[in-house]
């Protein structure tokens, strides 16, 4: 649309309109809000958040549950009422935050109990309007340019905080000293839009409104309403305040059709937190934008959880717990203040849990010692606890060649005899019945030290994926009487054998749960190394307990830090460490944010899952580059190791095809190896194919 | 390899590097979280080293206080990755999705994909969210993730829900007129304050409708 307007899109125009017009004007006046201020904020009506928040606690305390939205909604609604009566007085639509904050209250409380917690909300208001206010940049080099020029400078802003807490605002941005007067509207209860504060303001300050310039954002009361009454007005008018606006407008849309964009508007404000921040790597990048949403979200879900669910003990177990408890640590003055829940970093695995919980051997157990990569007889043996060279001779009486034959794990008990007789024997089983106690006992006095069996309710958060620790756990010790509750709370639940669920050992998946949702899983089964790479401690991994030197206490028997599989973690190291270091940036940027969210913390989570789930069926060619190469190794001794060098299948050649797509089957993240081949357009058609395979087209 | 005696060694060694690299680490951001993190694992290594007096000489560190040894070897380990890649250029904001300058206007790339989505999604009738897929990113929504300024008026469009369609195609050209009416009157609006507020006192001489003429755009 052709405009009449003059338009200033930087502080650099205001600076050279004013300049143009100095010659011809004594007082220059600006709007406060989003011209010499800016709040990092999608929506201002976000800065009242915060206010009902605290209403909302203060009602918990007294046993009446409001949603944050009710009583943001009753503050919207009084607000509005007191605005319609100060019209019918006579004034203009305007209230003050100190009428509003009496009023609100009282629609829950008495007049004289309304009036004591007035000043704790306008406490909390303000905190939070300093922590999200900044200056726009360049503004505050325009008004001490302009006010060196000998012009007045006065402020106007339609506003419903007090013009003290404005000052205020202005002062701790550096606007101190810069301007001669404020005025705001819930003072006088007048208002920009109808000129009628601009009135006032030329009455008390005694200018010429022919000598007078006027900047703001607003067209009609920062521009038409001035204009009137004979300044010369500018709007001001950057791009990204207008891009941001519009994004508003949009997401706002697309949050009443679906709430899953309510994590696209807290992406976009932590985007306004982040700034022009350069990352160091683009794995950093992916910690920051992609991961650390996904574990920072996981331990806020968590945390409502144990508020809920009046958990005393809370286990994080080695070593993804290292990155979940910092996390967990972090939120927990904000979030759980007044709740005292002790936390404890376990050593505790697949590995160190599965001895304990041998007593027969059986299906359960032979599944869980052949689950490896070569399963053979060594493997299983070796998971027992027990040394594979004490039982050769075993193995050559029963008829058993070698214990590196390997064995089909779903046919051990069809196929293979001499294994069952090999496991049956009496000499086995009662060397494994051996171990297995001590084991235990082992176990039982590490867990007493971290006062497991003195707590009633416990839980168990980890990343993920089968609950088997907690199986092996709950194996050993169901018939304890002093055995508590525990609650699993994984991120994803995808359990791969039968678990012992009973009444006192439960397993939750937090973002995804096999019974609850069985087609929902693509992004955490794609590629779940990644969440053990981000998550991983920089220590080796336990491999069962020991009595200490001075033999008091229990403690870890960690893997060698000069063992191949730690040495191979290490060429990673630099890949976890930029990860990490992006998520525990996001973290203080979600620290931030985290006043101002409205709903509760799933709903973001489901926009943070596309996010993941965008990363890992459509990689950039870069995101692809990052994980290349890699190691992992899980706590059972499960290796991993990807290598894919990226090379570009000749396209026409067919043997160059074969080998790519034979590469493609044995590469751990498929998707990234189809990116790194470099041919446009061949992720959809790999993404499309595979859907079509998993019949989960629509 | 994690013991109190290496810690200590590693964190001093830190400490002289940063001392004699004053002027090495120009990126103040990386040199500020470099300082944080050498003070954490100080108060960390001196936490620890207290309770390894309080348990006994040479106990493995994280036998003494496995989460605060980790936080220690992890603040380490940072501190050293940072030092050794301090020279390298660091990469722009790549995957954030507010770029405002960069995506102001489609591109032309952008325009093309958009249409052939369209297209697509037009011929597989399915509009609504949820129902898209199993529990994925649809099209609209990659397409959002990659470049959302530009793109949100389009998946709006087609998050509409798939019973209002044909009510919608009613509304359609009312809906054209309505907003082309409202453009007019905008227009005609906005030249009547431009008229009564700006131009008044610079042309006082000439009728309301030579200034009205005047006003008119060139076209």
């Amino acid at each position: 649309m052709w405009s009449f307007y003059s338009r200033c899109g930087s502080a650099e125009d205001v600076s050279t309109a004013i300049a143009k017009y100095r010659h011809e004007v004594d007082v220059v006046t600006f709007d406060v809000f989003d011209t010499l201020l800016q709040r990092r904020v999608m929506d201002p009506d976000w800065t009242k958040i915060p206010a009902a928040q605290v209403v909302s606690r203060i009602l918990e305390l007294k046993s009446v549950v409001v949603p944050v939205r009710g009583t943001l909604a009753d503050r919207l609604a009084v607000e509005h009422a007191l605005r319609q009566a100060a019209a019918a007085e006579g004034m203009d639509n305007e209230c003050h935050v100190t009428d509003v904050f009496k009023s609100w209250l009282e629609c829950y409380f008495g007049s004289e109990e309304a009036a004591g917690y007035v000043g704790q909300l306008l406490e909390e208001e303000m905190r939070r309007e300093f922590s999200v206010c900044e200056a726009v940049p360049g503004m505050l080099e325009t008004v001490r340019e302009v006010k060196s020029w000998g012009k007045r400078v006065l402020l106007a802003s339609d506003m419903y905080l007090d013009s003290a807490h404005i000052a205020d605002l202005l002062n701790a941005n550096g606007y101190e000293g810069s301007y001669e007067a404020l005025y705001v509207s819930s003072v006088h209860k007048l208002t920009k839009g109808t000129g009628r504060l601009y009135e006032l303001m030329i009455d008390e300050q005694e200018f010429d409104p022919t000598r007078w310039i006027h900047i703001g954002d607003n067209r009609w009361s920062d521009v038409h309403s001035p204009a009137r009454l004979g300044a010369r007005t500018f709007l001001f008018a950057p791009k990204c305040l207008s891009v941001r606006r519009k994004k508003a407008r949009s997401l706002k849309k697309l949050c009443s059709v679906s709430p899953r964009w309510h994590g696209a508007e807290l992406m976009e404000v932590v985007a306004l937190h982040t700034g022009n921040r350069a990352f160091r790597s683009v794995a950093s990048e992916i910690g920051y934008w992609v991961l650390g949403p996904i574990f920072v979200n996981f331990i806020h879900q968590v945390i409502e959880r144990i508020q809920r669910e009046n958990i005393g003990l809370l286990l994080f177990p080695a070593r993804d717990g290292f990155l979940l408890r910092s996390i967990y640590d972090r939120l927990k003055p904000i979030l759980l203040s007044n709740l005292n829940v002790r936390t404890e970093y376990v050593f505790l695995n697949r590995k160190s849990a599965f001895a304990a919980s041998l007593n027969e051997i059986g299906p359960r157990e032979i599944r869980y010692g052949l689950s490896s990569g070569e399963p053979c007889l060594r493997n299983l043996v070796k998971r027992f606890n027990l040394n594979p060279d004490d039982f050769m001779d075993l193995a050559r009486e029963v008829g058993i060649d070698s214990l590196d034959d390997p064995l089909d794990v779903r046919n051990v008990f069809f196929d293979h005899d001499n294994v069952l007789l090999f496991l049956r024997h009496p000499r086995f089983l009662d060397a494994v019945r051996r171990k297995s106690a001590e084991s235990r006992r082992l176990l039982k006095d590490y867990l007493d030290q971290l006062g497991f069996w003195k707590t009633d309710r416990v839980a168990l958060v980890d990343v993920g994926w089968g609950g088997t620790t907690q199986d092996c756990l709950t194996f050993a010790f169901q018939d304890d009487p002093a055995w508590p509750n525990v609650l699993g709370l994984y991120m994803s639940f995808v359990p791969w054998m039968p678990l012992c669920r009973t009444r006192r050992s439960k397993y939750r998946g937090v973002f995804f749960e096999d019974r609850r949702d069985p087609v929902g899983h693509a992004p955490f089964a794609s590629f779940p190394e990644l969440f053990e790479i981000a998550s991983r401690a920089p220590h080796p991994t336990a491999e069962g307990f020991r009595k200490s030197d001075t033999g008091d206490n229990v403690v870890p028997v960690l893997q060698s830090t000069d063992a191949q599989p730690f040495l191979n973690e290490l060429n990673n190291k630099s890949l976890t460490l930029d990860l990490q270091a992006g998520i525990f940036a996001f973290l203080e940027s979600y620290a931030a944010v985290l006043p101002f969210l409205e709903h509760p913390p799933g709903t973001y989570g489901s926009f943070f899952l596309s996010q993941l789930d965008r990363l890992i069926r459509f990689p950039s060619a870069k995101e692809a580059k990052c994980f290349e190469d890699f190691y992992h190794q899980e706590d059972f001794g499960v290796e991993v190791l990807t290598h894919h060098v990226h090379h570009k299948p000749n396209a026409a050649s067919w043997t160059s095809w074969k080998k790519f797509l034979r590469t493609a089957s044995r590469t751990l993240w498929k998707e990234g190896f189809v990116v790194g081949s470099g041919y446009p357009g061949l992720i959809h058609i790999f993404n499309l194919g595979k859907a079509l395979y998993m019949k989960k087209w629509s | 390899m994690h013991s109190i005696d290496f810690s200590k060694q590693r964190l001093t060694r830190l400490r002289m590097a940063l001392a004699q690299t004053e002027s090495g680490m120009n990126d103040l951001v990386e040199r500020t979280r470099f300082e944080r993190l050498l003070e954490d694992a100080g108060i960390l290594l001196d936490e620890l080293d207290a309770k390894s007096e309080r348990y006994g000489e040479g106990s493995h560190l994280l036998e003494l206080d496995p989460f605060l040894a980790t936080r220690l070897i992890y603040c380490l380990d940072q501190c050293e990755h940072i030092f050794h890649k301090k020279d390298e250029p660091r990469t722009k904001n790549q995957l954030c999705i507010d770029d405002p300058e960069r995506l102001l206007y489609p591109s032309l790339m952008q325009t093309t994909t958009r249409q052939l989505l369209k297209v697509i999604l037009s011929v597989r009738k399915k509009r609504s969210g949820d129902d898209f897929g199993y529990n994925q990113p649809t099209f609209r929504e990659v397409l959002y993730l990659k470049s959302p300024a530009s793109l949100q008026p389009i998946t709006v469009c087609l998050l509409k829900e798939p019973k209002r369609r044909w009510r919608q195609c009613v509304t359609q050209p009312m809906l054209l007129a309505a907003k082309v009416i409202h453009r007019m009157l905008s227009y005609a609006k906005t030249t009547w304050e431009n008229y009564r507020f700006h131009i008044r006192r610079k042309r006082k001489s000439r009728s309301v409708w030579q200034k009205m003429v005047g006003l008119l755009p060139p076209w």
